[in-house]
């Protein structure tokens, strides 16, 4: 649950950053939703922005690439990768979406356990006085 | 709190890398992103376009109207909104063509695509590209007209400008990491300028001159005759031509000293083949009494270097006193190849020489004085200062003299002819207001009209074909032409004594004209002018073959229709080949040919002479030809061991047919050898070249020689390459390997116009646009669209897909 809560926050804020901010805000927009929505392990973290965002730009690019029936993503095939297709150009704008989301969320993981592994340590310090 | 760091600087490192550019890639990141990348400049299909924008820069309100080709239709209520909105309609569809085409006329190419162009930039500024924009535009704006014209178009570049940011730009600046640059009227004038330059730009002078070394003047003229055996003048022969007010100059007493300029030359030898004759253009007009419809039927194609997007952006204009149609260069306001309610117009290149070279002598390697007439006199160094992508700026000195810029220099060396200094002079260098002529086309009612407009044009000298509703047809080859003496122009001349510079200007009311000639047409097709009677002496690089296809077309056939207009634009009959042919084919003995060969001999002389995608005669035609010219001189232009440039292939065939013996040609070979075995043993020598080629794949003229219609970036991804594509340069249909038919335009002025017309592109400039390339098929296939004159009662027209307001 909040595996895909986390992952909807990530897509949200990157759809919003993205419209109005540089493209890599949406690393951010990853750090922010691993930082708000804790995950049992870093990975998880990782994994949900770099899923949401993803597929966020897959399918925003796909949809444009839809409503133009492929023509420039077929140029964009020829150019970068030799082949006059559209699902290179759509693969790649996902791995670049997926990929600085999540490494965005890795961070945001991370620092979020650097603050929230203090107060587990109070917390366990306290209870441990207590017993 | 390490793994943290480390997360961190992973992460930063990664947007880095994908933020920045690497080489030829952009900055992937953004490039990529759905938001802000190429995504972004995929156009839906449907695309919609903003039905109100507020322009403040507007005087009045004006409506823009898309047609289902995108063509903008622009209705506006005077003459200052109606070219703002030319400039703003046309950077909407065009504005990364706009920019780069004016920075590679002025020489600023190495500023987005690094040191790589440096040279070219160099070679732009040399030749004096920015100093004649300058000039030109000095001319532009001291009439109050064409100064309103070109500041509203710039205003209306940039208030587009202006609506742009990194999401919406053009794509080509995102691919090339770049930004689009303020308009000025300046650009404008360089794209002017760019147009002369690939007009008159060319010149072999320098190759001539080392001719000249080792021939005398009665071989060259026969190798380079001013007049060929054949010719079909534009304006018909036998005209009488009025009395001339002025005289042709004498030849200087001492031209050998032109002669003795020439240095020792390194000792090379490197001919330059007959050039395929290709920046060429058709028009012709015909009056209506050789028409069905009993109406004039003016026609034009202007044969140009092809590319995406199109040189060539189709417009109306309508304003009070201004109601036109036909096609605008981007960059450069009005309409330049058109029509409007009462009069139809369209041009080719004039092709006389209007550049010479001067050999100047500089005191000092400073370049601060020359001599002139004797005493030394000094020269204004002009800094050129060359901005380099990734590289500290670069700066040339060129020094201008009385001739005009010094091209080469030992800082810059002429490899042709080798001399230390040579001057350009050239007529798109003066002030010249052409672009009045263009914006009174487009108001022109009549004859007289067309005549006071044509006056201002100065250079690229061009053919204006003109006919109008009350029945006219015209041509007049309008340009402002030097005096020349005999020769002059042909050769590198000394820079120090003024009785080599030019002698005044042919008075413009003289220049070559005809008006509703007997024969009922009027045509030119880059031929020769006039015939020899012709009282001024010029020269220039002129072409028979089509020339002689269009007026024998047009002289056989009453009764012509539009459809009859666009077979004859789309003809592939060579006329070339089919004088040529014959020949080669009655010195080449039946004995003499192989088995193998046999079936290529009978193709050849079964030949409809047609060049059509799938002939395969032409390829056997010109490859034979070619290695024929190769054999005849060669062994000629290499005894002048330097770069050279060869006899055209007309000259070539004229020669044969009148010296069967090949006098001329023996004199430079060890043993004589006779037509038959030279055309025997090519013969051999190019059909065993085509055996090679011939692998059982089915060798086609279409395939043989294919078409390339490059982006101008030349990326392939963004071009269309390899077209199979019919015609070459002697047909009417002249498409070559890069060069084309540009815009193919026809209209019939009956009292309802009819107007048909396709170019090889589309109106969009944008690759991620269905209009991109929307008419290419049409034009391989020698398709037409209508061309529609809307008036403002047309709003509800079927073929309207938009209509967008601006108010100020």
């Amino acid at each position: 649950m909040r595996f895909v809560l986390s992952a909807l926050l990530a897509a949200l804020l990157a759809y919003l950053a993205g419209q109005y901010l540089p493209w890599w805000t949406i690393a951010i927009a990853g750090a922010l939703s691993a930082l708000l929505i804790a995950q049992r392990k870093i990975f998880f973290s990782f994994l949900s922005a770099f899923l949401a965002v993803g597929l966020l730009w897959f399918f925003m690019a796909a949809y444009i690439d839809l409503r133009n029936q492929h023509i420039l993503s077929h140029r964009i095939g020829r150019l970068f990768f030799h082949r006059s297709d559209h699902w290179p150009a759509l693969i790649v704008t996902a791995l670049i979406g997926a990929l600085t989301a999540g490494v965005g969320a890795w961070c945001g993981g991370l620092l979020r356990n650097l603050t929230s592994r203090k107060k587990q340590m109070t917390f366990g310090k306290f209870y441990s006085r207590r017993s | 709190m390490t793994r943290f760091i480390i997360a961190l600087l992973i992460t930063i490192s990664f947007i880095f890398l994908l933020d920045h550019p690497w080489g030829r890639i952009p900055p992937l990141g953004s490039f990529f992103s759905p938001q802000e990348g190429f995504w972004q400049n995929a156009e839906p299909l449907n695309r919609k376009f903003p039905t109100f924008t507020r322009l403040p820069e507007l005087k009045d309100s004006v409506e823009v109207w898309l047609d289902r080709r995108w063509v903008p239709h622009i209705f506006a209520r005077n003459r200052h909104d109606l070219f703002f909105m030319q400039g703003y309609i046309t950077a909407m569809f065009r504005l990364w063509q706009m920019d780069i085409e004016t920075l590679a006329a002025g020489g600023q190419l190495a500023s987005i695509m690094g040191p790589d162009l440096l040279p070219f930039d160099r070679l732009q500024r040399r030749k004096g590209m920015v100093f004649g924009a300058e000039q030109k535009l000095k001319a532009m704006e001291a009439d109050s007209v064409t100064r309103q014209i070109l500041d509203a178009y710039t205003a209306g570049v940039n208030a587009y400008i202006q609506t742009l940011t990194p999401r919406n730009m053009p794509l080509e600046y995102k691919l090339l990491h770049d930004y689009p640059r303020k308009w000025t009227n300046l650009r404008s004038a360089l794209l002017i300028e760019y147009m002369a330059d690939d007009l008159t730009g060319y010149s072999d002078d320098r190759e001539y001159t080392n001719l000249r070394r080792v021939f005398t003047d009665e071989q060259l003229h026969q190798m380079f005759p001013d007049f060929p055996d054949s010719s079909m003048p534009i304006i018909p022969s036998g005209t009488a031509f009025a009395r001339p007010s002025r005289i042709n100059p004498s030849v200087p007493s001492d031209t050998a000293r032109a002669r003795a300029l020439q240095s020792d030359l390194t000792r090379i030898s490197d001919i330059h083949p007959a050039s395929d004759y290709f920046i060429g253009s058709n028009n012709w007009a015909v009056s209506g009494d050789r028409t069905a419809a009993h109406v004039p039927i003016l026609c034009n194609d202007p044969h140009l270097a092809l590319n995406l997007p199109s040189l060539w952006f189709e417009i109306q204009l309508h304003a009070p006193g201004i109601q036109v149609y036909g096609v605008s260069l981007p960059g450069a306001p009005t309409v330049i190849i058109g029509f409007n309610d009462s009069i139809a117009w369209g041009v080719t290149n004039a092709s006389r020489d209007v550049k010479d070279y001067y050999a100047v002598h500089f005191t000092g390697p400073d370049k601060k004085t020359y001599l002139w007439k004797g005493k030394k006199i000094p020269a204004t160094l002009r800094i050129e200062t060359i901005q380099i992508k990734g590289r500290p700026s670069f700066q040339d000195t060129v020094a201008y003299t009385v001739w005009g810029p010094v091209t080469f220099d030992p800082d810059f060396p002429d490899t042709i002819s080798h001399m230390p200094y040579l001057a350009t002079h050239w007529q798109a260098l003066q002030p010249s207001n052409d672009l009045k002529t263009f914006y009174l086309l487009n108001c022109a009612q009549n004859y007289q009209d067309y005549v006071h407009a044509i006056a201002y044009f100065n250079c690229p000298a061009q053919n204006f074909v003109y006919a109008d509703k009350a029945g006219h047809i015209a041509i007049w080859q309008q340009g402002w032409f030097p005096l020349r003496w005999k020769d002059q122009g042909k050769y590198v001349m000394p820079g120090d004594d003024d009785h080599f510079q030019w002698q005044g200007y042919v008075p413009v009311a003289e220049n070559p004209h005809v008006v509703d000639p007997p024969q009922g047409f009027v045509f030119s097709a880059n031929q020769h002018p006039t015939d020899g009677t012709y009282p001024y002496y010029y020269t220039g690089d002129f072409f028979y073959y089509r020339a002689k296809r269009i007026h024998d077309f047009l002289a056989e056939k009453s009764q012509l229709t539009l459809q009859d207009m666009m077979h004859l634009q789309n003809d592939v009959f060579d006329t070339r080949a089919a004088e040529a042919l014959p020949l080669l084919l009655a010195h080449l003995p039946a004995s003499a040919i192989r088995p193998s060969e046999h079936a290529y001999d009978s193709l050849l002389r079964h030949w409809d002479m047609r060049v059509t995608t799938q002939s395969k005669a032409p390829i056997l035609f010109y490859t034979w030809m070619d290695s024929l010219m190769h054999a005849l001189w060669d062994p000629v232009l290499s005894t002048a061991h330097a770069i050279v440039k060869a006899p055209s292939m007309q000259t070539t065939i004229e020669w044969l047919i009148r010296d069967t013996s090949l006098q001329f040609f023996n004199q430079f070979t060890r043993k004589s050898v006779s037509l038959s075995e030279r055309v025997t043993e090519s013969f051999h020598a190019a059909m065993q070249a085509i055996q090679q080629m011939d692998t059982g794949r089915g060798l086609s003229w279409g395939r043989f020689r294919g078409t390339d219609i490059l982006h101008l970036t030349r990326l392939e991804a963004l071009s269309h390459t390899r077209l199979a594509t019919p015609g070459d340069g002697a047909t009417l249909n002249a498409i070559t390997s890069n060069h084309g038919p540009s815009w193919r335009m026809i209209v019939q002025l009956g009292r309802q116009t009819e107007a048909y017309g396709v170019y090889p592109g589309g109106q969009s400039g944008n690759p991620g646009s269905a209009h991109y390339d929307d008419m290419i098929n049409d034009w391989l296939l020698g398709r037409y669209e209508p061309l529609r004159m809307y008036t403002p009662k047309d709003r509800h027209q079927p073929d309207i897909e938009a209509i967008m307001h601006f108010a100020p």
